[in-house]
């Protein structure tokens, strides 16, 4: 049965400009062509599909389209939970959506919160400390070399060669610089040498599937990137991305992604659809 | 940890992978996509029930 669906996003286009904004800013929103892709997927699947910014229009907009569902993927603009204001304001219309609810989407934005929650429930995730300020005194317990990003950022944002650092000194320049840029909390982990990979779920409770592991092909892009997933090749060059897929990997070792692929998603409250990114560290 | 995960056609991970797998039964990669999305909305009526049906 075909269904009435409003497609609910963030277009990059609309999003607000303001003074200081960094140039990375709103890398994470929408670009025309996904949601062009999305309504004519939705279409060949038999259902009508409209557009609709995610924002406060939504409160006048949605009564008048009666929407049978959302397909949302709204990230937001403002705040420390920003990916889950859309869904609460369709919590409040009581307008069924597609995807993670707002306690998901409020914890898994913050990373330090969904580290907390992973080793609460033994899930691998590397030692780290969140700074509010450059000069706030280091754990000891950890060791360099270390890797720095924004608490609470996607696509790759904050994220360079120069994420990694070797000493206290390359340490503190980052975190001034970061801390400037972004203006949120930064988050300070052990850095895991090796490669990168990513699985992507679909479903829920019995009925989760993963789709074929794919790896960052390091070896195809230059030194500069230092093998990290950069903000530069997820947006400058995400034209000429290189990968594998599937990722070159033993069966065993794509078990224990899919087990810590559906335990992440599990734990973190998600539903319908997400994606776990995992470094594999060199030895293993 | 990613729960909106980027749906660009022929460019995001999750799309990439979803096309990876249709490849191998012949799928193109724009049959792929609509199904993807196509899916994502079905497990959604699934775990919805009579909420949207």
């Amino acid at each position: 049965m075909g269904l009435n669906i409003a497609v609910l996003a963030n277009l990059k286009r609309n999003a607000p400009k303001y003074e200081g904004m960094s140039d990375d800013a709103w890398d994470d929103l929408d670009s025309d062509t996904t949601i062009d892709a999305i309504c004519s997927a939705l279409a060949a699947g038999g259902h009508t599909a409209t557009f609709l910014e995610g924002n406060l229009s939504l409160i006048e907009e949605l009564p008048k389209l009666k929407p049978d569902l959302c397909f949302n993927i709204c990230e937001g603009h403002w705040g420390d939970s920003r990916e889950s204001h859309v869904p609460a304001l369709l919590e409040m219309l009581r307008i069924p959506y597609t995807g993670s609810g707002v306690l998901a989407l409020a914890l898994t934005l913050d990373k330090p919160m969904t580290k907390r929650v992973l080793a609460h429930h033994r899930l691998p995730t590397p030692e780290f400390q969140v700074f509010d300020a450059a000069d706030e005194p280091l754990d000891p317990a950890l060791r360099f070399p270390m890797f720095v990003k924004p608490s609470r950022e996607g696509t790759g944002m904050g994220v360079s060669a120069q994420s990694i650092a070797r000493d206290e000194a390359e340490l503190r320049g980052q975190l001034r610089a970061q801390l400037a840029r972004y203006r949120q909390p930064i988050l300070v982990e052990r850095f895991i040498r090796g490669r990168e990979l990513t699985v992507g779920i679909l479903g829920n409770g019995e009925g989760i599937r993963f789709l074929s592991p794919l790896e960052v092909n390091f070896a195809a892009y230059p030194d500069s990137e230092a093998d990290v997933y950069t903000n530069r090749m997820k947006t400058e060059w995400a034209h000429e991305f290189k990968y594998l897929c599937p990722a070159p990997l033993q069966p065993a070792q794509v078990a224990e992604l899919n087990r810590l692929t559906a335990a992440v998603f599990r734990v973190t409250g998600c539903r319908d659809v997400a994606r776990v990114d995992f470094r594999l560290e060199s030895s293993k | 940890m990613n729960p909106l995960p980027g749906l660009y056609p022929g460019l995001s991970d999750l799309v990439l992978e979803a096309a990876a797998e249709d490849a191998a039964r012949g799928v193109t990669p724009a049959a792929s996509y609509d199904a993807l999305i196509n899916e994502i909305v079905a497990v959604a009526v699934r775990r919805l029930g009579p909420r949207v049906i």
